[in-house]
């Protein structure tokens, strides 16, 4: 009972995070919020008893990646500007709100895919000692391509990442 | 009523220790860090033939400044809360519990005793027997990083901002380093959770040395500091808070957040002296004594009562902690400070391809067949 | 022009750049202090100050508390000059002067406040009097205290004469002006 209640939290933590982090308009904000899916999916991970993968999710990801992140966005002008700023232009707004939702809906359909497949997947019972294999022959076998689409997502980030320092030219 | 409590008296029984020890254990490390606050001061001021502070008095009476924590702390209390004007609000209240909360967290797999029987109840002197506890230390002091981070840019000004970088370069170079640093005594003991490490250090090795991580792993624990103390932020790695350079991430904070990011930065080094403690001169083990009493090489005896054995290793566990807390004030008065591009070469240049030839030596010493 | 000192440091050897030999001999250093010290605190120089003190060297660059000295009537030696506020570096010295009713010959301090809290303990203020009426020869070095008005020397805490016996400022040659009136006077 305990269990089913932490994984139906933590699941519902990440995915209000990861839903506040994309309306999100200040990047620290939005980093942090991410920082925050990412630490409540490794709660989900603990509720799974997959203690090594949780721990590693913590090291790499909040520990490792988003602070390079976090770094790196504290010091864009975007993140010293006043809050309180113009907004961008209606015709651009509308442009990116389209596209952003259309790729938000191809990876919306991929993950509703894959999340089928893998009810069908039985677990053994010493999941936590041999889950890590099973997950990766999952992973890198029937879901390549799934898991590729989702390098996108960072692919977007690096094309955010230039588009945030471009601006500082602009400015000057 | 009666049915309730019989129907989860383990889980009760449970959570009630846990509250215990928790309180118990972590009421200890508080006081102790409280102390040690006085201590650096002290031990500062010994090293450099002064007396340091010993004017704070309850009635008169100083202790030699034994009250001085307290004083320091009324005053904390009593400051300014001061904010920027153009401060992030949100995460300029945040930063402070990130640094604090995650350094209070690793405490939990703390072993700092064997088991003692309670009415007959064997008590594990251990909060949470994770068994991968090494992960959960690593884990959690990663996101120690973020209080650095969020509270320099948060307070919206430029010197705690360079501190917050320095912070994050310096951190997450170490981390890295920390972590290969004890792969290889995970390699030895064969497991990741601290109780077992502890207990796999009990033995002894050629008859007479005791079988402690530093005599396996000599060259990881010097590795080890060196990380460890630079994850710290403490001298002679603290160029995040060089006060004589850039004042440090914590630049525009005042009053008990001030105190806070002060206090975590205490706690550390007590995590840090626990951890080499635990990890490379055996915990709580004492040389030569077992669970019913010494045993000493020559075949000489001495049996002794389970209460009386489990306090010394309790003892043992915080004589050594004292011990390490001790040693790093000492190095962090006695070395000077690092430059930042000297820090990173260290880390990237020669902590780690050291830590990783400390992992490859290892490996083939345990694969010799010997 | 600034001067480039170039030192020729010898390279450090092998032993040097491990770095751990000198870390081990820098706090085996600083440790026995720590030990020396925790074994034997009275071994240490540091003195608590208020309630202890070591004696004065008493030379004649020794510089403590200003007074103001006395004539052999108790009038003060100053004559309100402003000699030594000009010179004070620090601005601490505040004079008001004012006329002697019978004497048209001089002036003298009405108010004269050295604040301490300001004073740098230069001396200039003794080097700039013609008269000879300031001295820092007290013994009692300016001390700390509670509240800034503390701080304050006001005339009457500075004519305290310290050396109240045979000091040798109550005769002299620089209260001439003032001997030769009172000898018009007729009571000297």
């Amino acid at each position: 009972m305990t269990l089913t209640a932490a994984i139906y939290l933590f699941g519902g933590l990440t995915a209000l995070a990861t839903l506040l982090m994309i309306f999100e308009r200040d990047p620290v904000k939005a980093a942090m919020l991410m920082l925050a899916a990412l630490l409540s999916t490794a709660g989900l991970y603990l509720a799974f008893s997959a203690q090594l993968l949780a721990a590693l999710q913590i090291i790499l990801y909040a520990g490792a990646i988003m602070t390079l992140f976090i770094v790196a966005i504290t010091v864009t002008p975007a993140a010293w500007r006043d809050t309180r700023t113009a907004r961008p232009a209606g015709a651009v707004r509308l442009k990116a709100r389209t596209l952003g939702l259309a790729a938000a809906a191809v990876i919306l359909a991929e993950l509703l895919k894959v999340s089928a497949g893998v009810k069908t997947v039985t677990f053994s019972p010493e999941f936590s000692e041999t889950g890590t294999l099973d997950l990766a022959r999952l992973l890198f076998g029937r879901f390549a391509f799934q898991f590729e689409l989702l390098s996108l997502v960072i692919l977007a980030a690096i094309v955010a990442a230039v588009a945030l320092a471009a601006k500082r030219k602009e400015a000057q | 009523m009666t049915g309730f409590f019989e129907a989860n008296r383990e889980i009760l029984l449970f959570t009630g220790l846990t509250a215990v020890k928790i309180a118990v254990f972590l009421g200890a490390v508080m006081g102790f860090t409280a102390l040690l606050t006085l201590a650096e001061r002290k031990v500062s001021a010994l090293m450099q033939d002064r007396i340091g502070p010993n004017r704070a008095s309850v009635f008169g009476f100083a202790f030699n400044g034994l009250f001085q924590p307290a004083a320091d702390g009324i005053k904390m209390i009593l400051k300014e809360d001061f904010m920027p004007e153009r401060a992030e609000k949100l995460f300029f209240t945040l930063a402070p519990f990130f640094a604090l909360v995650p350094a209070l967290a690793l405490f939990a797999v703390m072993p700092f005793g064997d088991y003692v029987m309670v009415f007959g109840c064997r008590v594990q002197l251990q909060i949470a027997e994770l068994p991968l506890g090494l992960f959960f230390v690593l884990a959690l002091s990663g996101l120690a990083i973020y209080g650095v981070i969020l509270g320099g840019w948060a307070s919206k000004s430029n010197f705690a901002l360079l501190g917050a970088m320095r912070g994050a370069a310096q951190m997450v170079s170490c981390e890295v380093v920390l972590g290969l640093t004890l792969v290889g005594l995970m390699m030895i003991y064969g497991s990741a959770g601290l109780q077992n490490m502890v207990r796999s250090q009990g033995g002894l090795l050629f008859g007479f040395l005791p079988a402690w991580g530093v005599v396996y792993q000599p060259f990881a624990f010097i590795l080890f500091l060196t990380a460890a103390i630079a994850e710290n932020k403490r001298g002679p790695f603290d160029l995040v808070e060089g006060e004589s350079e850039i004042i440090g991430y914590f630049m525009e904070y005042s009053s008990m957040r001030f105190a806070a990011f002060m206090f975590a930065e205490f706690v550390e080094i007590v995590l840090v002296a626990m951890l080499a403690a635990t990890l490379f001169f055996g915990g709580w083990q004492v040389p030569y004594l077992y669970e019913t009493g010494f045993l000493f090489p020559g075949g000489a005896q001495l049996p002794l009562n389970h209460y009386l054995v489990s306090a010394m290793q309790v003892g043992a566990f915080a004589a050594k902690t004292v011990f390490f807390s001790w040693f790093l004030l000492t190095v962090r008065w006695t070395l000077p400070r690092f430059r930042f591009d000297q820090l990173m070469g260290l880390c990237w240049k020669a902590l780690l391809p050291l830590a990783l030839l400390n992992i490859l030596i290892t490996g083939a010493v345990m694969k010799l067949p010997l | 022009m600034i001067s480039v000192k170039k030192v020729d440091n010898k390279p450090l050897n092998l032993l040097e750049r491990v770095y751990l030999l000198e870390i081990a001999r820098g706090i085996a250093v600083t440790a026995g202090h720590f030990f020396r010290n925790l074994i034997n605190p009275e071994g240490m120089p540091t003195v608590q100050y208020p309630e202890q003190r070591i004696p004065l060297p008493g030379n004649a660059r020794l510089r403590t508390r200003h007074r103001l000295k006395i004539r052999a009537d108790g009038s003060p030696k100053c004559v309100a000059c402003f000699l030594c506020r000009t010179a004070c570096p620090a601005c601490c010295i505040h004079i008001e002067a004012a006329e002697y009713p019978e004497n048209t010959v001089e002036k003298y301090p009405a108010v004269f406040d050295i604040d301490l809290s300001r004073c740098v303990v230069c001396g200039m203020c003794v080097e700039a009097c013609p008269e000879d009426a300031i001295a820092m020869d007290t013994n009692e070095l300016p001390g700390g205290a509670l509240a800034r008005p503390d701080m304050m020397l006001t005339k009457e805490t500075l004519l305290r004469d310290i050396p109240s016996t045979g000091d040798p400022s109550v005769k002299g040659a620089s209260n001439r002006l003032a001997n030769e009136y009172l000898k018009t006077r007729g009571e000297q």
